[in-house]
C-alpha cells in the first residue's frame, strides 16, 4: 500500500467516524427545537418547536410554537394541554436573567371550551384572556393561540442525509415542515414596556414550558 | 304537596335557566377583560410546575448539544450557559460537524472555520446563553430577534461552519441551501402565521 492510499484509507476512516459520532450526537434532534429530547419527546403539548421575537413599530412580537411534526393536515386532534405553563422570559438587563415573564396557560369552561390566559404583558393592564383560535385585543396587546401551519421550514431529509454519510444533500425544495401543524402562542406587546421603560435596552428573550408537578 | 314541588321544580328551572343566560352572556363578552372567569385556569405559580423544555436561538442546542445532554440543557438557564457549563459539549458537536463536513464546504469554495475559532465566532451568542438578542436600535431579522420569515437554518449553518472573517453571515441564505420560504404565506396582520393546511 502506498503512503497515498494509506493516506485515503485514514481519510475514509475520519470521515466514516465523523459521520458515526455526528450521527450519534445529533439523529435524536429534529429541526429548530422540535422533538429534540428524550423529555420533550415524551411531553408533545410542553415541546417548544420555535420561539420567534422581533421587533416593529413600537411592537415586541413574541410567537411560541409547540408539538411540532405531530399534526399532520388535521388528521390528528390539536394539543391543548391545561396542565403547562408556557412562558416568554424578557431580560432587559443584559444578564441572562429574567426580568419580564410573561405567563401563558390554557383553561376550559363550563361548555368544555378552551381559552387562554396571559399573565404579565408587557403593555396589557392585568390579565388578558379569551376563547382560542380568536384575536384578542387588550390596549395596546393582542393575544392569539390556536392551531397554525408550522411556520418553519428546512430540508429536514437533507439534513438526515448529510448526517448520515457526512455529504451536504440538501435540496431547497424541499421543506420537511410542509402540511405539519403546531400549536402556535402569539403575542403583541408594548417594546418600551418590555424594555422596562428604557428605551436604549438590549432584550434577551426565550421560551420556557413546565408541566404541573401533580 | 303536589304545589309545594312544582313551585320548586318551576324555582329549580328558572334558576338553571339565569344561570344559562349569563354562561351566553359571557360568552358574547369575548375580547373583554372579565372574560377569564369563564375559563378555569391553574392558579399554581409558575414555581410548582416541572421544567420541560426551553429554548431561545433555531437550531442551536438541537444541533450543538449532544443528546445525553439535551435534558439536563433543558433543565439549566441561560446563565447556566454563558457561565460555560456546557461549553465542551458544544466545542465536541461543532469538532464533529466539521470533520463530516468541511471537504465538502471546501470543495464548495467556502473557507470552514476552525472549531476552536468557531466557539469565538459563536461568542457573542454564548456569551448570552441560549437566547434571541433583539437590539430594537437595529433593523429587525435573524440574529437580531428572529421574524417568521428568516432563513435562519442557512445562517446558523454559516455562524457554526464558515469562517465569517471571510464570508459574511448570510452567504448560505443568499444561495438558499434550504428552502428560502415557508410553503404557506405569512398573514400581513396578526397573528401573522397562516391557518392550517
Amino acid at each position: 500500500m502506498n503512503r497515498f492510499k494509506v493516506h485515503l484509507v485514514l481519510a475514509g476512516i475520519a470521515a466514516v467516524a465523523g459521520a458515526a459520532a455526528l450521527l450519534l450526537f445529533l439523529t435524536d434532534g429534529y429541526a429548530a427545537d422540535h422533538r429534540e429530547s428524550p423529555a420533550t419527546n415524551a411531553d408533545a403539548a410542553a415541546d417548544l418547536a420555535d420561539v420567534y421575537c422581533w421587533h416593529e413599530s413600537g411592537k415586541l412580537y413574541a410567537v411560541l410554537t409547540v408539538a411540532g411534526l405531530i399534526t399532520q393536515h388535521l388528521d390528528t386532534a390539536p394539543v391543548f394541554d391545561t396542565k403547562i405553563a408556557y412562558t416568554v422570559n424578557i431580560d432587559n438587563t443584559g444578564d441572562s436573567v429574567p426580568d419580564v415573564i410573561v405567563d401563558v396557560r390554557f383553561g376550559k369552561n363550563i361548555f368544555g371550551q378552551m381559552g387562554v390566559r396571559v399573565v404579565g404583558l408587557p403593555g396589557a393592564t392585568g390579565t388578558v384572556s379569551g376563547p382560542v383560535e380568536q384575536v384578542i385585543a387588550s390596549g395596546p396587546t393582542r393575544v392569539f393561540a390556536g392551531v397554525r401551519d408550522d411556520p418553519f421550514f428546512f430540508d429536514l431529509a437533507g439534513f438526515r442525509t448529510t448526517l448520515a454519510t457526512g455529504t451536504l444533500s440538501f435540496d431547497n425544495t424541499r421543506n420537511g415542515f410542509a402540511g405539519f401543524q403546531v400549536v402556535a402562542i402569539a403575542l403583541e406587546m408594548d417594546l418600551l414596556a418590555a424594555q422596562g421603560g428604557d428605551a436604549g435596552a438590549i432584550l434577551r428573550v426565550w421560551g420556557e414550558t413546565g408541566r404541573l408537578s401533580n | 304537596m303536589m304545589t309545594r314541588y312544582r313551585f320548586l321544580a318551576i324555582s329549580v328551572a328558572l334558576a338553571a335557566c339565569a344561570c344559562v343566560a349569563m354562561l351566553i352572556a359571557g360568552c358574547r363578552d369575548d375580547g373583554h377583560s372579565d372574560t377569564s372567569a369563564q375559563f378555569n385556569f391553574t392558579t399554581t405559580s409558575a414555581v410548582g410546575y416541572l421544567r420541560v423544555d426551553r429554548m431561545g436561538l433555531p437550531a442551536f442546542a438541537t444541533a450543538l448539544i449532544s443528546t445525553a445532554n439535551k435534558d439536563p440543557f433543558n433543565q439549566a438557564d441561560p446563565t447556566d450557559d454563558a457561565a460555560g457549563a456546557f461549553d465542551a459539549d458544544v466545542l465536541a458537536n461543532l469538532t464533529a460537524l466539521h470533520n463530516a463536513l468541511d471537504d465538502d464546504l471546501t470543495g464548495l469554495g467556502l473557507v470552514p472555520c476552525a472549531p476552536a475559532s468557531c466557539i469565538t465566532q459563536l461568542g457573542g451568542y454564548l456569551d448570552s446563553g441560549d437566547v434571541l438578542t433583539i437590539d430594537p436600535s437595529q433593523p429587525s431579522g435573524f440574529p437580531n430577534g428572529r421574524r417568521l420569515e428568516d432563513p435562519v437554518i442557512d445562517i446558523v449553518f454559516a455562524l457554526v461552519l464558515l469562517d465569517l472573517g471571510t464570508h459574511d453571515i448570510g452567504t448560505l441564505a443568499s444561495v438558499s441551501v434550504n428552502p428560502p420560504a415557508d410553503d404557506a404565506p405569512l398573514l400581513a396582520e396578526f397573528p401573522f402565521l397562516a391557518p392550517p393546511q
